[in-house]
């Protein structure tokens, strides 16, 4: 077990002997743990996968360490500079000076986390649901042609709305509305996912910036570059930014490769360490 | 002010759903929707008329009702319609016949009624009910998922 994050969080709980299904709020504690991974797994994939294509598979690299060579390649960047991986399952920091001396650090809690802590405080007790909430802006379905965006915002339409969605939260995402299940009003649930996506990332990003920062001093590292899924988040940046700005910390969104956004550095990061050590 | 000055005297002004129906329907056969209208708190008014579809008398209530909501049952219980004011255009929102008209059906009725006007999410019975997320434990087989990542990249390349 190398690192562990615990939040605190909320659960609905039923109320014994109730007889309307009253429920009254419990704490609970979320935990993500990071483990130790061994490289016999990831070697036997190697192995299979080139058996498959017949190309030479290898396993290699530091994923933090790869991170910092593909959000390089953003137009712009260079050392000294730090970079702030967030993914799904761990969140990643690593620090590259001038000297090309580097630190890095992966701590558990991340993507995946946020989601657990949405759907337990909301006891909706469905992971796409609370995929769905964390992801994607939501939205009060107000009348047959008309619905409210959380930032107060209308919208009309000119065919009315599926009777399935009238009255009900909904997720705005790519393939359209999505409606939600739960009986919690909007604001309640766009609190919980704000809370959620705080308590996890900017708790880890300060976490693992401060470990990999000069002398451990994060107003040290001047600027801050994000990559990963959840980087393309609509709000995390955003939170993770605020909260670096109080330390003097500029923070930006990679653009890998001048094209990818904050998305493939790892893999480009391979790539490029690969070709630069010429590696058979 | 009082309840009784709040709302206008004439019974044509009181807030209420009305309910178009046709001469020849036993009221006993209504009583579930009104059922329905009462458990959500909404007040309900029935005119009755000599002839009319279930969609027609539906939608001219909804016209005239001051919350909107029209509901129309047709003669000898043959189809029951429910309608909102904005859908004039459109079609009724509910149309029911035949063997959808049992007591439950049109309880439910008179309840969506009442929660279109109340804007609440509507009730639709059984059905509807978020699709199971696959069991994540079928997937923590190391040689299955080593299967699927092997095949997802074949897919890209």
């Amino acid at each position: 077990m190398r690192d562990i994050l615990a939040v605190d969080t909320l659960r609905p709980q039923k109320v014994l002997g109730g007889l309307a299904g009253e429920y009254a709020m419990g704490n609970a504690v979320g935990l993500a743990a990071m483990v130790e991974t061994h490289r016999l797994p990831m070697q036997r994939l190697a192995t299979k996968l080139q058996d498959e294509i017949g190309v030479p598979v290898s396993v290699g690299g530091v994923e933090a360490d790869m991170a910092v060579l593909g959000a390089l390649t953003t137009p712009g960047t260079s050392v000294p500079l730090a970079v702030l991986d967030l993914g799904g399952g761990s969140t990643d920091a690593s620090f590259l000076g001038e000297k090309g001396d580097t630190r890095s650090i992966h701590l558990a809690g991340a993507g995946d986390m946020v989601t657990l802590l949405i759907d337990t405080e909301l006891g909706l007790e469905n992971r796409e649901a609370a995929e769905q909430i964390k992801r994607c802006p939501l939205a009060k379905v107000e009348t047959l042609f008309n619905v409210r965006h959380e930032d107060g915002s209308v919208r009309f339409y000119e065919e009315p709305l599926d009777p399935r969605f009238f009255g009900r939260v909904v997720a705005l995402s790519e393939e359209g509305l999505v409606p939600l299940e739960t009986d919690a009003p909007l604001d309640r649930i766009v609190d919980v996912r704000r809370r959620a996506k705080s308590k996890v990332f900017v708790q880890n990003a300060l976490r693992a910036l401060s470990a990999v920062a000069p002398a451990g001093n994060i107003r040290l590292i001047g600027f801050v570059v994000l990559v990963g899924g959840s980087a393309l988040d609509f709000e995390i940046p955003r939170m993770i930014s605020d909260a670096l700005t109080e330390r003097g910390v500029v923070t930006g969104r990679a653009n890998v490769r001048g094209s990818e956004g904050p998305r493939n550095a790892v893999a480009t990061g391979l790539v490029l360490s690969h070709t630069r050590n010429g590696e058979a | 002010m009082d309840r009784e000055t709040l709302f206008s005297t004439s019974s044509g002004d009181r807030p209420a759903v009305w309910i178009g129906v046709s001469r020849s329907v036993p009221r006993e056969w209504m009583e579930p929707v009104l059922w329905g209208l009462e458990e959500e708190g909404v007040p309900a008014e029935i005119r009755e008329y000599a002839e009319g579809s279930a969609e027609e008398l539906a939608r001219r209530e909804a016209q005239r009702s001051p919350l909107e909501v029209g509901i129309g049952v047709e003669g000898r219980g043959k189809g029951i319609a429910l309608y909102h004011r904005d859908l004039i255009r459109f079609g009724p929102l509910f149309f029911f016949e035949g063997s959808e008209l049992d007591p439950g059906g049109l309880r439910r009725l008179g309840k969506n009624a009442a929660r279109l006007v109340k804007r609440q999410p509507l009730d639709f019975g059984e059905e509807c009910s978020a699709p199971d997320v696959p069991a994540a434990g079928g997937e923590r087989d190391p040689e299955r998922v080593m299967k699927r990542i092997i095949a997802e990249i074949l897919n890209h390349i």
